[in-house]
């Protein structure tokens, strides 16, 4: 079963996969959407003018530091 | 990217994605598919939300042509409502103030360190994930994990370019 296990493991490796631009603004916008309840695009509008700044790495708001290092998806 | 995903490949089979691999003035980013955390075998039912950004740069060392280094990082353990049990970051860039790494720690320690940012070196996936196995129950998937492990963190070492 170790075995298997190690095996099952090993073909993961090197295995990342790389979205499409339309791909990642999808994955961004679902990501939006389902934590904060906005689309993608008005989180990076909002986010570009700042309104999240005080509380950008909130540990009462974690989701905003996720959605801003998922920003190069969704740009 | 590849030794990331062997890193993670250590504690489960999800995959990561990316959002590119050419040259670019503008990072990169990389993260479980869907951007979702991944479950962990471990019986308290952590899971692991790996955020990573890395520009690609062109080099000129014995290394090779290209230079990928990592630009910001989230590695953060989550219990079964989502909630934090510990998160390492590193943001020296985009809009947060606190540039530095740091650790994010629970709330209910004798103090509320729930929104100090506590400093930290700069931490490898290798070693979140050790603390993760030898410290919070995470079943590795390999029986040579430390072995393994330790080679990857030494190319990661090796490469790095601070810290």
């Amino acid at each position: 079963v170790a075995k298997g296990i190690d095996r099952k493991a090993a073909r993961a490796d090197g295995q990342v996969q790389y979205l499409s631009r339309e791909e990642g603004r999808a994955l961004f916008d679902r990501q939006a959407r389902e934590l904060m309840n906005m689309s993608g695009e008005e989180f990076l509008r909002r986010y570009d003018a700042g309104e999240f700044d005080d509380i950008l790495d909130d540990s009462d708001h974690p989701h905003l530091m996720h959605l801003a290092m998922l920003i190069p998806f969704g740009r | 990217v590849k030794p990331l995903q062997q890193a993670v490949s250590f504690v489960t089979r999800d995959v990561l994605i990316a959002s590119g691999r050419e040259p670019s003035a503008e990072p990169h980013g990389l993260t479980f598919r869907g951007g979702r955390p991944s479950r962990l075998r471990c019986d308290r039912k952590l899971s692991l939300r790996f955020d990573h950004q890395y520009t690609i740069t062109e080099a000129l060392g014995e290394l090779g042509r290209w230079k990928v280094s990592t630009a910001e990082y989230i590695y953060e353990l989550l219990d079964e409502d989502a909630r934090r049990v510990i998160a390492y970051h590193w943001h020296p860039v985009g809009r947060s103030a606190a540039t530095w790494p740091h650790v994010h720690l629970p709330k209910g320690t004798p103090f509320d360190l729930a929104q100090a940012h506590a400093p930290t070196g700069r931490i490898s996936i290798e070693a979140v994930l050790r603390f993760a196995i030898q410290d919070l129950g995470v079943e590795p998937l390999r029986r040579n994990w430390r072995e393994a492990m330790a080679k990857s963190e030494q190319l990661f070492l090796r490469q790095r370019s601070w810290g």
